[in-house]
């Protein structure tokens, strides 16, 4: 392998159920053990990997997919992984997220206070989330998350989150 | 009290809670589909050890330890919520003149599971022992 091959770990492309969650998570799962990483290494990709397939789980039956269905990848390239996922988001959710995500690149510092301050005040909503799987994300992370929202219409976006591990 | 045996899945972990055993054991990884519906009898459980906590004083106080052992390989984030619940009613319990231990076990190498422990014991005012388990 070169320096500069980007080797695909997991992509998956479409809506998402849980049963199809745990297939793709199998699937990273056999996938980490051949790569000879550390334990560390490999519990955070797997763990921003659950992170964002729920994200994408609970938001897909809230909004119509259209022609831009939820996206999950998982990459490796020039030592780095690098986990994307895209899914439609409503205008509330794009400004929460912007809010969120703002919030933990300008705290990467100190995202463990961050994290233990959250999960004191967060509850557990109807969709069964404690809207804490961001800020696990943040933990893991190596780099400032990039992220970015293609507006489709008036009332959704299309996020994109990219986190390099 | 009653005895609460769930079996471990890919996604859920086995919870053991048996007061006249003294086994009380989380086991394997927790990214439960409805989080909600797999951790509430845990939690209903929990307050009922509370409202009996002179009961369970009686077996466990002075040298009779309590043992809570904490062994998941993962949880993810909305299990991370019920995980600080149920400590908290753990907690509760010890103040109550329980005489309790928390071992928080992490794998070899899961250095964050153990800060995560660190994190959770600082929250919940309590010393965790902390063990490596090995494959």
């Amino acid at each position: 392998m070169t320096k500069n091959t980007e080797n695909i770990i997991l992509s998956h492309s479409g809506t998402l159920d849980f049963d199809r969650v745990n297939i793709l998570l199998d699937k990273l799962q056999h996938e980490l053990s051949i790569y000879s990483e550390t334990t560390i290494c490999k519990k955070r990709i797997y763990s921003t990997a659950v992170e964002a397939l729920e994200n994408i789980l609970r938001h897909t039956g809230q909004n119509n997919v259209g022609k831009l269905p939820p996206h999950f990848s998982i990459t490796k390239k020039t030592g780095f992984y690098t986990i994307e996922s895209r899914n439609i988001v409503t205008k509330t959710q794009q400004k929460e997220l912007i809010k969120k995500l703002e919030y933990i690149n300008n705290n990467s510092h100190r995202i463990n206070k961050v994290f233990a301050e959250k999960l004191k005040t967060s509850h557990i909503s109807e969709e069964g989330g404690a809207g804490l799987g961001i800020y696990i994300i943040g933990k893991n992370a190596s780099e400032k998350i990039s992220y970015s929202f293609r507006e489709i219409n008036e009332k959704q976006s299309y996020f994109c989150l990219k986190i390099m591990i | 009290m009653e005895i609460i045996n769930i079996t471990e899945t890919k996604a859920t972990p086995s919870i053991v809670l048996d007061i006249d055993s003294g086994t009380f054991e989380i086991k394997g990884c927790s990214r439960p589909e409805n989080v909600r519906e797999f951790f509430m009898p845990v939690i209903n459980w929990f307050e009922g050890a509370i409202e009996n906590a002179d009961t369970i004083k009686d077996k466990y106080s002075n040298d009779s330890v309590l043992n809570f052992d904490f062994k998941l390989s993962y949880f993810n984030s909305a299990s991370a919520k019920f995980i600080l619940d149920i400590l908290l009613y753990i907690n509760q319990l010890h103040q109550k003149g329980i005489n309790i231990k928390i071992n928080w076990h992490y794998e070899e190498g899961d250095e964050d599971m153990r800060d995560v422990g660190e994190e959770l014991a600082e929250m919940v005012d309590f010393e965790f022992r902390y063990n490596v388990m090995k494959e």
